[in-house]
């Protein structure tokens, strides 16, 4: 009767799933186990049974169908939720598709450059320092200005350079 | 949780009654789970303790009237903001039951105007289907599924039959059909089965609990605890149609077959157009003792009655089946000795749904009974060596 309230509850049995083994005769064959699972399974085998249990709701009768009814309430809410956020992405998509179908019939060369690919991002400012072995000869500079072009923008927050 | 939640949930349920006010009805109903005019009332708790202890904070200085120990009762604590917490989910949930029912309305009215059966079916299944989810998640059904017996649940209305084939598939099912795969009787008196309805067998002629009891498929019984017919229950989950009728027969595939130095099925009981639904779904001495004129059997009960050292045991199946039309048949046109099931079957358009298997052995009490229904005395089988089979 507890079990079922907790939901995935077994772990070992998500596991067990993705144990792989192939039966031949007269031969041995090693299992073939993925590191990440072979992990937990690690893990898990060092846990006691009773350990692996659900934990046990202690509550009366009349208790326990409160619970449940809120839980019931929560998962209903959730999918809602996420029916929701499904829809609306749905909708949106299908409206890129159509601006840009209108787009290429329409002017190809504004299409060409709507659907460019994105540039590959860039993970770190130009201007940081490379990182070096040693501290640099002269740490911090005291009287350090940005680049003009900086002054307006924003202020750094990393006044370091060498 | 509260405020969030119900913000976001006001848009939707708008969306919800604004679709549902264009295509089906007009009439909203509100607070469907305390309204009791066009419910059931078997959907309701029936303790007024219990149910002011669901529905109302649980008094600090009496305890919960669940527990009945005067320590315990005291000694108990509610988590926090139990509550409150309930109070809301349960207005979300009745929200969605409210839905729910303005559905069933507008399909209640479909059900009026349509004429073809197929349509009507079609229908009627949307209709429980909708009923279900109505009263899935209502606390007081939860409550009547968790603790009270099964036997005292409303099997009218779909939700507790929901719930009912929800714990029978998961063990009762599972229990049936793996004795009946490794006793053999799939495939040894039918092919295969699809089971639709839980079937219970019982004796209730004995006194010993022990034997009176519903059996476990599978269990091996003496013959002075199958004395007489067995008394079947048939509990579908599926709306059934009010003019269904059912066929019940037992059969032993293990009679020794002498000439072939094999083994032939024998039939030992057979009941035909039975009226049964989801309430009344009992086939007992009761239904026996109206069938005065052998309306609906065409075969009257023998038991097993195993010959000595005749095999290992003998299986004794009972099958059910839903007639597709009426019957006729009677026990001078069907043989019991080797009975072929699966000519039965096609001849007379059966569709299995459920079946039952206990096993028999020699027993000090089977000469008494074989005496009782007239039957010749019991051969004894001894090993006979020798590779040849008995074939004159």
């Amino acid at each position: 009767m507890f079990k079922s309230m907790i939901p995935n509850g077994n772990h070992s049995h998500i596991i067990t799933n993705t144990i792989f083994k192939t039966f031949s005769r007269g031969k041995r064959t090693a299992t073939t186990i993925n590191a990440a699972t072979q992990k937990i399974v690690n893990q898990l085998s060092a846990l006691s049974a009773s350990r692996k249990q659900p934990k046990l709701i202690r509550l009366c009768q009349e208790d326990l169908i409160k619970h449940r009814t809120i839980v019931n309430a929560w998962k209903v809410f959730k999918r809602q939720r996420e029916q929701k956020r499904t829809a609306q992405l749905k909708k949106q998509y299908e409206s890129i598709v159509n601006a840009m179908e209108d787009l290429k019939t329409s002017s190809p060369e504004l299409f060409e450059l709507a659907s460019e690919k994105p540039k590959k991002a860039v993970l770190f400012p130009l201007e940081m320092r490379t990182p070096t072995d040693y501290p640099a000869n002269t740490p911090w500079i005291y009287n350090y200005s940005p680049p003009a072009k900086f002054i307006k923008a924003k202020k750094p927050t990393t006044p370091e350079s060498s | 949780m509260s405020q969030s939640l119900r913000s976001t949930r006001v848009t939707s349920l708008l969306k919800n009654f604004k679709r549902l006010e264009s295509s089906s009805s007009k009439t909203q109903i509100k607070d469907a789970w305390t309204d009791f005019n066009f419910r059931p009332t078997s959907l309701k708790i029936d303790n007024d303790d219990i149910k002011k202890g669901v529905f109302d904070k649980i008094n600090e200085q009496q305890g919960p009237h669940s527990i009945e120990n005067y320590t315990q009762k005291l000694s108990y604590h509610s988590p926090n903001e139990i509550d409150e917490t309930f109070k809301q989910a349960y207005e979300i949930l009745q929200h969605e039951a409210n839905i729910k029912y303005t559905h069933v309305k507008g399909m209640e009215k479909k059900l009026s105007e349509s004429n073809s059966t197929e349509s009507t079916i079609s229908i009627q299944n949307r209709i429980d289907q909708l009923l279900t989810e109505a009263e899935l998640y209502n606390p007081e059904v939860l409550y009547n599924v968790e603790f009270n017996k099964p036997e005292s649940l409303d099997k009218s209305h779909p939700v507790y039959r929901h719930y009912l084939k929800q714990k029978w598939e998961k063990y009762d099912l599972m229990i049936t059909m793996q004795r009946l795969e490794q006793l053999g009787v799939i495939p040894d008196t039918l092919p295969t089965l699809n089971p639709k309805a839980d079937v219970k067998v019982k004796f209730p002629h004995n006194s010993e609990s022990q034997f009176s009891n519903w059996i476990v498929p599978g269990e091996v019984l003496p013959a002075f605890a199958v004395e007489q017919p067995p008394t079947v229950q048939i509990q579908e989950f599926e709306t059934v149609n009010p003019n269904q009728l059912y066929t019940v027969i037992v059969v032993n595939p293990d009679s020794p077959d002498l000439s072939t130095n094999s083994f032939s099925t024998t039939l030992h009981y057979g009941l035909q157009n039975i009226p049964l639904n989801n309430v009344n779904n009992i086939i007992d001495c009761q239904t026996l003792l109206n069938d005065v004129e052998d309306k609906f059997t065409f075969k009257s009960y023998v038991p097993l009655l195993p010959e000595k050292n005749a095999g290992k045991y003998q299986r004794a199946c009972l099958w059910v089946f839903r007639q597709s039309e009426p019957l006729q048949l009677s026990s001078s046109t069907i043989s019991s000795e080797k009975f072929d099931i699966r000519q039965f079957v096609a001849s007379n358009n059966l569709n299995p749904i459920g079946a039952h298997v206990w096993r028999q052995v020699f027993d000090r009490s089977v000469p008494e009974i074989r005496q009782k229904y007239g039957l010749p005395k019991g051969r004894v089988f001894h090993r006979v060596r020798g590779t040849d089979p008995i074939i004159e």
